[in-house]
């Protein structure tokens, strides 16, 4: 008598990983480009699509900022196509509703960068820090890029810059007052004056410094979570900070301590991400082309997904640019490395991955990889 | 992406119809062939009334007189042109009257990556609109694009009583534009030389936009021949250029959003420079019942879109053996976008397949192909049109039973959905017979 076999009406198990069919549970599924919707249903999604931009200027692109807190625009820095020594901070503000998005101006500056540069908002004032130039202070409601200097002198400039308590910290030094130090993190605050009141961000004195680990140790990411501080350098060592800079501060490395030779040094600050519960760092694991979490304490790996690299040195530097997004633990990482198991049309070097509503999911992303 | 490749330019004066083009073309297979002819005269110009040559069957688009009055008159023409399987060869163009004291010129640009759709290329073309007047900027207005992301493309010619010394720099493309070529002609016969000069310009932006114009050198009387192409690029299904040197840089909302970033480079022929989205789809948000449904985009089957699949876990029978009768799938067809302008009906499907694990019959070789008690069914597709959420109510749940067929007694089995597009995908059944074991 005819029946019904099995029925599969619960998806929010999510994507099944490298579990694959035999071993994943009833709730999971593989396969890409499929999200769960809100009535528990699977919907396609497409891989990306492109918003135009009114205007569309000559030159290598060298990173994007959204100041979501700020104004809400995004902020990029384009290298200028026809000038050889001058780039372009460039904003506008995202809408899908509304196209073209209208590109405007910032400012025009004599640089053009080596590496992506990193930003952070304060308020309604965004910080970039451009290594081996200068960091800058972009006005968001006059729209004006300024040095960020003081009585003191310029800040420095480097690969990362962060907000810890009231002070900037800027890592990975580079620039013509301070010097080259890979391991150096520079922070901000009048502490001469009034070491009470720190929140001086022009302030930027010769000995308001500190090192880490060895001086090839290159620090490309700094971030807050919780009430401390977290470095990450290029190989992926994790050092985590607390107390207060130029008085308090202690140090220690929590991972990385074991370099293999040929270790990857890959990482930027791109990679890693704070979520939104301000508890733990989501990044991207390049030795595994993966995801993990970091609570502060302990590393953690998502056994589902990623493969060793078959290119240790990871040269391609463009896998690993994540954001959160929605709620805590919820982010996307883009070209993660995917087992085979995840299902059919898979292509293991495109992958996006996604864990939205707690429900990991692959997007196969061919329209971005494209642009690889 | 599309590209613009100019195959041909050709000028002739007092010459009697058919004029024969004097260069071999060979057209690629499925590209867009656009031939703008230019005609003029002391008087009304010559219309051409065919054009043949290459296996190519060539439509009139527009046929502009946008001068004749003065001087010197003038006549714009477009003729369209698509084919599977071009040949090589010359054009043959059939006008009326003679070309006495006329000049003629013709430029033959190629266009891939639109779509293939029509016949002879009138699916490329979604629109067309034709302008003329006097003055140093000719232009002509599109109605709104059909779908945001598809290129602009304009065709101007003018008669010209002189020409700058560097006949490159006559025409100006509008900002955004690229310009895909421009010409000057003029007659000289023996001693005499005129000074009036058949000129032309093309120029498109591959995200277009409505007005499409550029700036002449000096103020003549124009005419413009604009064009909104339709960028689907049904050949390529969505192949884009590769860019050398691109990093993503993502950034956050509540949908995520990838904000890429182009190597731009210092040509004007690189792939432009796109802030990237990607989904969910806001139509999410719809299907979880929410009746006001998101005037924001939603995807359509012209935008980039992806095909979902999805792959079930096994079902193990538990020690018996089942054979398979089909595959029963409930479904939401997704609303669209009224400010996508979505025609009334989209094609919403999926196509699916079972595996069967434990197949008795098949058995272990050692051979080149293993075989390894696994058997796939063939694949059944399911295929419909669904119309504007809003004329259907909701939710607009739907079944489709998939007649997928397995008489081999298998002891799991696992459903496999592919190129799903436009349906959520709600409940899936596996349906068939249960056997008891057999026994030796």
């Amino acid at each position: 008598m005819v029946d019904v076999l099995a029925e599969w009406s619960d998806y929010s198990g999510g994507h099944w990983g490298a579990l694959g069919p035999s071993k994943a549970g009833p709730t999971q599924w593989g396969g890409v480009n499929m999200l769960l919707s809100r009535q528990g249903g699977l919907v396609p999604t497409c891989a990306s699509r492109w918003l135009q931009l009114n205007a569309s200027p000559l030159g290598r692109v060298w990173g994007m900022h959204w100041a979501w807190g700020a104004d809400g625009r995004v902020y990029f820095v384009q290298q200028s196509g026809t000038s050889t020594n001058t780039s372009v901070v460039y904003r506008y503000t995202p809408n899908p509703a509304s196209l073209p998005n209208t590109l405007s101006t910032t400012t025009t500056f004599t640089h053009v960068p080596t590496t992506d540069p990193d930003w952070v908002n304060v308020g309604t004032t965004v910080y970039v820090t451009f290594y081996g130039k200068k960091s800058y202070a972009i006005n968001t409601d006059a729209n004006t890029m300024t040095v960020l200097t003081g009585s003191d002198g310029d800040a420095p400039a480097g690969r990362t810059i962060a907000l810890y308590g009231e002070q900037l910290l800027i890592g990975g030094i580079s620039d013509a007052r301070f010097g080259i130090h890979d391991n150096r993190i520079i922070f901000s605050g009048d502490l001469t004056s009034d070491p009470t009141e720190p929140e001086d961000r022009t302030a930027w004195q010769d000995l308001n410094f500190f090192d880490l680990g060895a001086d090839n140790s290159f620090i490309v990411g700094l971030y807050t979570i919780r009430d401390f501080l977290v470095a990450i350098t290029e190989d992926q060592q994790i050092w985590v900070l607390t107390g207060t800079p130029g008085s308090t501060l202690s140090a220690r490395r929590v991972y990385g301590f074991n370099k293999a030779s040929g270790g990857l040094t890959a990482f930027k600050a791109a990679h890693a991400q704070v979520d939104p519960s301000q508890t733990k760092l989501w990044m991207f694991d390049h030795s595994i082309r993966g995801p993990q979490r970091f609570n502060g304490a302990n590393v953690t790996r998502v056994p589902a997904f990623g493969v060793p690299h078959a290119d240790r040195e990871g040269d391609d530097l463009v896998e690993g640019a994540m954001t959160m997004h929605g709620g805590p633990d919820e982010f996307v990482m883009d070209r993660v490395a995917v087992p085979r198991t995840a299902g059919a049309g898979v292509d293991g070097h495109r992958m996006l991955l996604v864990r939205l509503g707690g429900v990991w999911t692959l997007i196969q992303n061919d329209n971005i990889a494209a642009r690889h | 992406m599309p590209t613009a490749t100019v195959l041909m330019r050709y000028a002739e004066g007092n010459e009697n119809s058919p004029i024969v083009t004097d260069t071999t073309i060979t057209p690629t297979a499925n590209a867009l062939q656009l031939l703008q002819i230019s005609t003029n005269d002391s008087v009304t110009p010559s219309t051409v009334t065919a054009v043949t040559g290459c296996g190519l069957t060539w439509v009139e688009v527009a046929n502009l007189l946008y001068d004749d009055v003065g001087v010197r008159r003038g006549r714009l023409q477009l003729f369209r042109a698509m084919s599977a399987a071009p040949t090589a060869g010359v054009l043959s163009i059939t006008f009326t009257g003679q070309i006495s004291n006329e000049e003629f010129a013709a430029q033959w640009v190629e266009i891939t990556g639109v779509s293939t759709g029509g016949t002879n290329g009138s699916g490329a073309i979604v629109q067309s609109v034709t302008a003329s007047g006097t003055s140093t900027t000719p232009s002509a207005t599109l109605a709104p694009l059909a779908t945001a992301a598809n290129p602009s493309y304009g065709i101007f010619a003018l008669n010209t009583n002189g020409f700058p010394a560097d006949n490159d720099d006559a025409f100006t493309a509008a900002s955004g534009y690229e310009e895909i070529g421009e010409w000057g002609y003029r007659k000289e016969d023996g001693t005499t030389v005129a000074n009036w000069y058949i000129a032309g310009a093309t120029e498109w932006k591959k995200i277009g936009s409505t007005t499409v114009n550029g700036t002449y050198y000096a103020s003549n009387t124009w005419g413009a021949i604009a064009l909104e192409l339709d960028g689907t690029d049904t050949a390529g299904a969505g192949a884009l250029a590769t860019l050398a040197s691109d990093v993503p840089y993502l950034t956050s909302n509540d949908r995520y959003e990838i904000a890429l970033c182009a190597d731009r480079g210092t040509s004007t022929t690189d792939p432009e420079f796109r802030h990237w989205y990607a989904g969910p789809p806001l139509w999410g948000e719809a299907v979880a019942g929410d009746a006001s449904y998101p005037t924001q985009y939603t995807l359509d089957e012209n935008s980039l879109y992806t095909p979902g699949s999805l792959e079930l876990p096994f079902q193990d029978f538990k020690g018996k053996e089942a054979t398979i009768q089909g595959v029963y799938v409930e479904f939401n067809t997704r609303p669209s976008s009224i400010s996508e302008s979505i025609a009334s009906t989209y094609p919403i499907g999926f196509t699916a397949s079972v595996q069967g694990y434990g197949v008795p019959n098949y058995s272990r070789t050692t051979t080149n192909s293993l075989t390894t008690g696994v058997h796939t069914s063939t694949t059944v597709t399911y295929t419909a049109s669904a119309g504007y959420q809003a004329d259907e109510p909701w939710p607009n749940t739907r079944g489709a039973f998939l007649p997928i067929r397995m008489d081999q007694r298998v002891k799991k089995a696992r459903v496999t959905l592919t190129d799903i597009h436009l349906v959520e995908i709600v409940n899936v059944q596996l349906i068939g017979d249960i056997h008891p074991p057999r026994t030796a």
